[in-house]
């Protein structure tokens, strides 16, 4: 190895070339690093200084970590719960960054950064050593008699190709069969607008104009989450006059009451957001927005369908009830759905 | 030992001889040692060869270490969740210490998360930690990906370890899912809700994949513990295998390295694995821990008792996943909203191209692209040398191409965020994007091409005539110029010339030398892989003649003697 190029080089006594024949247990170096911490023993010293002082910092970090560890119990209060996260926290980061820096400093300062070379030898083997492997592969195969004895290959083809199955069959149960069960919700003839939140039924002239309350067919403590999860119904009061009923749902409103599913038709996401100025409900998820007083006509985003409507009216009792389910499945479309 | 004297030893100290010599130590009591174990495994040979291996160094390829320690802390920092966690979804009334949701009702998940967080002393920073480092893992493989691309490092023979990175990536993803979706508060369950919504999409068998993967309707009471195994055991243990077989791989082949004065595709030059690289490395490991650590520390991160349990009438406005789904709500919300019904069925393009179509097509691509690439250049060599990015304007283009569509479908998903943090009307962010979706990558894929050639030409200029050196000669005539001097051979050498991309493939001759239509430029299928090759490879500067003719050629020697005269 003749060259020799140096890099932060601070004697020109590292210009010279060293014999090739040294290091004959190391891969040959090409390229000499020669750092001021070769050239001067005091600056090597004061790097090991450095080095030391990072692991005597790491640990300063781990006594740290473990004082307060005992010091802060999270569960006194929650002041404490983020003090005693924070000391953790940055304790223990001190002890990590007190040992990496540390090795990294060692490498970089004190030990030696020569380039070396090594040959790659190439992966492939050699024209008579695959001859002899494929010869190998070949035998084997002609021993087993596979090539010649097609029943065996037929009927062992068809036993393995049906071994894919009971794995496929086993995962039957994973779950029910989704039968009509997308399609049904728990509103029912009947069903009283309970607030969601109380769970008291929800009165004629408990939502202000231009209000709106999120109700359900049962107390939510009474539902399934799988039944609870369908459930949500947006009732709004839109302003007098305003709603334009959908042909054939004339009835399905009640004194400019209505009464729609929160459950998005794009992937499901409760429609969280209404708009009072200009009585559109936005879902926070992806934004499809619908219009109310349209009948939840979609005017963006990604949503294809309508919120599905709640026909209701008003009981005796001035409490708010739906006249029938909905006539459609609410949330997401599938391939069933029609 | 010789190490605790490193400043005295004589090797250290610039000699005569020109400094560091190995010495010829060696210890009986290490020998003895050795021989111990190699009389059992006989490996004295794989350690001495082994021990000796060459590691080229670069920043750009740390980026695998940073996922492979990443994968570590998680590893470290899951396990620690796993004593605490409890994946029920039986509703219990909490009574933990955070008092704002105390007497709340919520699943068994949501309160251990809540117990963990609060009741574990170190709980919250490891949960913390482990989100972090998730994270971590995450973005460094998609850099490290990155960087294999657009250094060419997927192509032969290193096409198995792509696909390998490329699974790891996808797996990563549903993992990040997985476990993001345990805690089963506001956020992540919205999260499952959309998941549910899409899995209805699927034309043919939605709902039945839906049903079964959730255990019935949403949200389905076997969703969480069956997430947990999937998100402790079951990826973990393939993404465990895979990086082994990932990292042998890589150690068999050798590292890939940039081009440089004595690297040749035949050759390593680097620092030997043991003890430098292996010490640095090492290091580097707790250095990455310790970003985590502060991270974890000082930085807040998924505050689910901020967003309460998980209840499906309600949801958080700006609701965000991490960014590695982050794309694909951004798709879901780009997309116009188209739906079909026919015979009887339904079919939600708007959700089933956006989040199974898009993102299917989208990593396809990903995985087949150094199989295409080597299809289009026919090229079946064996390549160990980097590609400068620039040396392949065809390859960065299409990469950059990628990458702004990650970026616009990533940005997509936040267009909440950005209308309202720049005050724009949230309708006219989606047209944005949607516009940009179509019209920004080919003008990126144009723009990148384009500085790739300059970027060329400015290497071959200056690799030919070398730099400016500010001195101005009068030439006998009269004439002033301007003398250049010639780069070190090493910076030449770094420039890649010799590796860059020449021109495109050959076409095969459509007529041979008897007048008959040669049957490959017929065939569909090659006329495809020309065109391809035509689109991302041509024009090339390196095609073009540097354009000395004689005249010229003699001018420059006279300039040559009278500016090196006047030295």
């Amino acid at each position: 190895m003749s060259e020799q190029i140096e890099k932060h080089s601070t004697t020109a006594a590292g210009a010279v070339a060293p014999p090739a024949e040294e290091e004959t247990v190391r891969p040959p170096v090409i390229e000499r690093v020669i750092r001021p911490q070769d050239a001067d023993p005091r600056r090597a010293k004061r790097s090991e200084r450095i080095i030391a002082l990072f692991f005597l910092l790491s640990a300063l970090g781990t006594i740290g970590f473990i004082a307060s560890y005992v010091a802060y119990h999270p569960s006194t209060s929650t002041g404490d719960a983020q003090t005693s996260n924070i000391l953790l926290g940055v304790s223990l980061g001190v002890t990590l960054a007190g040992l990496g820096l540390g090795i990294i400093g060692w490498v970089r300062w004190l030990m030696p950064a020569h380039e070396t070379i090594q040959e790659r030898h190439g992966l492939a083997s050699s024209e008579e050593d695959l001859d002899e492997a494929a010869q190998v592969v070949m035998t084997g195969l002609q021993e087993t008699g596979l090539p010649r004895r097609s029943l065996l290959k037929r009927s062992l083809g068809l036993s393995l190709g049906l071994l894919a199955l009971p794995p496929l069959v086993v995962l039957r149960d994973l779950g029910p069969l989704p039968e009509k069960k997308l399609r049904t919700t728990l509103w029912e003839k009947g069903s009283v607008l309970l607030n969601a939140e109380s769970g008291e039924p929800v009165k004629l002239g408990d939502i202000e104009i231009g209000g709106f309350t999120t109700v359900v067919p049962k107390p939510v403590e009474q539902m399934t989450p799988e039944e609870y999860a369908k459930a949500p119904v947006l009732l709004i009061r839109l302003e007098p006059g305003l709603n334009k009923p959908f042909p054939g749902r004339e009835n399905w409103a009640y004194q400019d009451h209505v009464a729609y599913s929160k459950i998005c038709t794009h992937v499901g996401c409760p429609v969280g957001l209404y708009q009072k100025q200009n009585h559109k409900l936005l879902c926070p998820c992806h934004q499809s927005t619908f219009l109310v007083p349209d009948a939840c006509r979609v005017v963006f985003g990604p949503a294809a369908r309508r919120l599905p409507q709640l026909p209701i009216t008003v009981n005796s009792d001035g409490e708010f009830v739906a006249t029938a389910g909905f006539d459609e499945p609410v949330g997401p479309s599938f391939w069933e759905r029609g | 030992m010789s190490f605790t004297t490193r400043g005295a030893r004589p090797t250290n100290a610039p000699t005569a001889s020109g400094g560091v010599t190995a010495p010829r130590a060696t210890s009986p009591n290490v020998k003895k040692a050795l021989s111990e174990i190699d009389e059992r495994f006989g490996s004295a040979g794989f350690l001495k060869r082994n021990l000796n291996k060459v590691f080229p160094d670069h920043w750009s390829f740390m980026l695998g270490e940073i996922a492979l320690y990443s994968f570590i802390i998680l590893l470290l920092t899951g396990t620690f969740l796993t004593f605490f966690f409890r994946p029920g979804e039986n509703e219990v009334i909490y009574q933990g210490s955070y008092v704002p949701l105390q007497g709340v009702q919520m699943t068994e998940a949501f309160e251990s998360t809540l117990r963990l967080s609060f009741d574990v002393r170190g709980g919250l920073l490891i949960r913390q930690i482990h989100h972090w480092a998730a994270l971590l893992f995450m973005a460094a493989i998609i850099c490290h990906m990155c960087r294999i691309f657009f250094t060419g490092a997927f192509r032969k023979p290193r096409e198995t370890n792509w696909l390998i990175g490329f699974t790891l990536m996808t797996l990563g993803i549903f993992e990040g899912f997985c476990g993001y979706s345990l805690p089963d508060d506001l956020l992540s369950g919205t999260g499952l809700r959309i998941a549910y919504g899409v899995a209805e999409s699927i034309p043919i068998v939605g709902s039945y994949v839906a049903m079964f993967t959730f255990g019935g309707q949403f949200p389905g009471p076997d969703l969480i513990p069956r997430l947990y195994v999937v998100h402790i055991l079951l990826i973990p243990g393939i993404l465990l295998a895979l990086i082994t077989a990932h990292m042998l791989i890589m150690w068999h082949q050798k590292h890939t390295q940039w081009p440089d004065t004595h690297r040749t595709n035949e050759n390593v030059v680097g620092a030997p694995f043991y003890p430098a690289f292996m010490a640095k490395t090492g290091g580097f490991f707790f250095a990455v821990f310790a970003a985590c650590a502060f991270l974890g520390g000082v930085v807040q991160i998924n505050p689910v008792w901020l967003y309460g349990p998980y209840n499906p009438a309600q949801v958080g406005a700006g609701s965000q996943p991490d960014f590695y789904i982050g794309w694909l709500e951004g798709t879901l919300r780009m997309m116009p909203n188209f739906e079909s019904n026919f015979l009887g069925h339904t079919i939600s393009w708007n959700v089933f191209i956006p989040a199974v179509v898009a993102p299917g097509v989208f990593f396809t691509l990903i995985a087949i692209y150094p199989a295409l690439e080597a299809w289009i250049t026919k090229d079946r060599a064996l390549h160990n040398i980097c590609d400068r990015p620039r040396n392949k304007p065809g390859r960065t283009a299409f990469g950059a191409t990628m990458i702004a569509y990650f970026a616009i479908m990533l940005l997509a998903g936040g267009n909440d965020l950005i209308a309202d943090h720049f005050h724009i009307s949230l309708y006219a962010t989606t047209w944005i994007f949607r516009i940009s979706f179509v019209v920004v990558p080919p003008i990126v894929f144009w723009a990148t091409r384009r500085v790739c050639l300059g970027l060329q030409r400015k290497d071959l200029h200056s690799a030919e005539h070398g730099y400016e050196t500010g001195r101005i000669v009068m030439l006998p005539h009269g004439e002033f110029i301007e003398v250049e001097a010639a780069l070190p051979p090493q910076q030449i050498a770094r420039m890649g010339l010799e590796y860059r991309q020449r021109s495109a493939p050959e076409l095969p001759p459509a007529v041979d030398e008897h007048g008959v239509r040669s049957p490959a430029s017929n065939s569909p299928i090659e006329k495809v892989r020309n065109a391809l090759g035509g689109f991302i490879y041509e024009p090339d500067v390196g095609i073009e003649p540097t354009g000395h003719d004689e005249e010229s050629e003699r001018e420059q020697q006279e300039r040559a003697q009278i500016t090196s005269g006047t030295d």
